[in-house]
């Protein structure tokens, strides 16, 4: 916890759990209308919208262009996270919520704190990893590895 | 830590969602461009079956090829597929290895549920024999069709030899072990014995064409020997049922089935990264081409 007297008081700690779970949806719903929502005509063409969820999910197996489409989706959700973070230290639902990382990345590091994006092993052990590391150490496991931290400004 | 002034922060961010949207964008439409008329649902399979019919795999230097097994593995995923009612064989083929062409009408006759051929410029020889397996031949007007026969033919150069004074050293176990080899000159008896085989072939590939379509025996002998036909001919000998295009053949099935058709393709999709691959493939030959042709330009000048 860091005390700024000199520039009208400011507390800055770690984020707490709902802000950052609820920054994180913001970012996944903006993921979904600027990265996800060009790629729905790729998926309309492959699916009867008719069928049921069980049928569709039939209808996408082996279809070459969902695979390429969840490829380039994955990256630019990561490419997302990757440069809000690196250029401005937050990203927006990060910026709603006034949290940001702790200090100035490389874009390495800023990499490395999201690559729990890629859907694929071992990078999706992360979904069970990070937030258990969250509850009980108040920041992330991959936030471990890179020595940062998600931090929270309140002014007061 | 430097802090960046709130206008900047804003502008960086619509930067950023800018770039990404357009890039997004951009994807969506190549891999849409290349998924073409990819559709994964439909009760009525399209399987094509285009250019040379072989045993073999299709790859960059063996042209247009259609593999039998391919084929035979499509038609067996439509049978296993419970929404599929019915095959259509989208043919454009002038034909191909006999055993190939016989495994695809074999699995055609064996498919056991309602299969039309459409037959588009040419459905000739052994793809006539796949068409020949179906339910029903659909063909345009002027669609070639038949030439049901075998071919088989080669280069001799016996006589090459002879006159740049080559000797061809002959020895062999089994008199008819180097049968059809082009460095010796084809005896009498070879090309009789040959000429068996090919009629064999030939009358059990137009005995099966006539047991498919129900020809009688001077249909059988006028069709056997070879010739081809445009549809509109081809339909007075029984080697064509119907005369219509694809939306013909729709119009039929969804009578015969009593219900709308959607029409899924079985086609092997090309994806970007295949595409990709052959662009590759090609760039590597013609430089490898290229390199060849220089050298030996160089060695010709080396040598006058």
């Amino acid at each position: 916890m860091e005390f700024d007297f000199s520039k009208g008081k400011v507390l800055k700690q770690d984020a707490s759990i709902f802000k950052r779970l609820f920054a994180f949806i913001l970012d996944i719903l903006i993921i979904n209308i600027v990265i996800i929502s060009p790629f729905q005509k790729v998926f309309l063409k492959l699916i009867n919208p008719n069928s049921s969820i069980l049928e569709m999910a039939q209808q996408l197996q082996g279809a070459s262009s969902l695979y390429s489409s969840i490829f380039f989706i994955v990256l630019l959700s990561l490419a997302y996270f990757t440069f809000f973070e690196f250029k401005l230290l937050q990203t927006p639902g990060m910026m709603i919520f006034k949290m940001k990382v702790d200090q100035e990345l490389s874009f390495g590091k800023a990499i490395l704190r999201n690559l729990f994006i890629i859907p694929i092993f071992p990078f999706y052990i992360l979904w069970v990893i990070d937030p258990i590391h969250l509850l009980f150490r108040k920041r992330r496991f991959l936030e471990e590895i890179t020595n940062t931290r998600t931090i929270e400004e309140i002014y007061y | 830590m430097k802090k960046t002034p709130n206008k900047q922060k804003w502008k960086t961010m619509i930067i950023i969602i800018g770039v990404l949207f357009f890039i997004s964008w951009f994807l969506a439409a190549v891999i849409s461009a290349f998924s073409g008329e990819e559709k994964t649902f439909g009760n009525v399979a399209l399987i094509p079956i285009k250019g040379t019919i072989t045993t073999g795999s299709e790859d960059f230097f063996s042209g247009y090829t259609t593999s039998s097994s391919r084929i035979v593995d499509k038609i067996e995923q439509a049978e296993n597929d419970n929404s599929i009612k019915a095959v259509i064989f989208e043919i454009d083929s002038g034909g191909g290895g006999p055993v190939a062409s016989e495994e695809i009408a074999r699995a055609i006759e064996r498919l056991n549920k309602t299969t039309v051929a459409w037959i588009r410029e040419m459905g000739a020889s052994g793809a006539y024999w796949a068409a020949a397996s179906t339910d029903r031949i659909f063909a345009s007007k002027v669609s070639i069709v038949g030439s049901i026969g075998v071919l088989s033919s080669g280069l001799e150069f016996s006589r090459f030899l002879e006159e740049h004074n080559i000797t061809h050293i002959r020895l062999v176990g089994g008199e008819y072990k180097d049968i059809g080899s082009p460095l010796k000159e084809m005896t009498y008896s070879e090309k009789q014995l040959l000429q068996k085989k090919i009629d064999l072939t030939h009358e059990y590939f137009l005995n099966d064409v006539a047991r498919l379509r129900n020809l009688n025996e001077s249909t059988k002998e006028e069709v056997g020997t070879a010739m081809i036909y445009i549809g509109m001919e081809a339909i007075n000998f029984g080697l064509v049922d119907e005369i219509g295009s694809k939306a013909d053949v729709v119009f039929y099935l969804e009578k015969k089935l009593n219900t709308t058709v959607n029409v899924k393709s079985y086609a092997d999709k090309k994806s970007f990264l295949d595409v990709l691959e052959k662009l590759v493939s090609a760039q590597g030959f013609q430089m490898g081409r290229g390199m060849a042709n220089f050298l030996n330009e160089k060695n010709n000048l080396m040598s006058t």
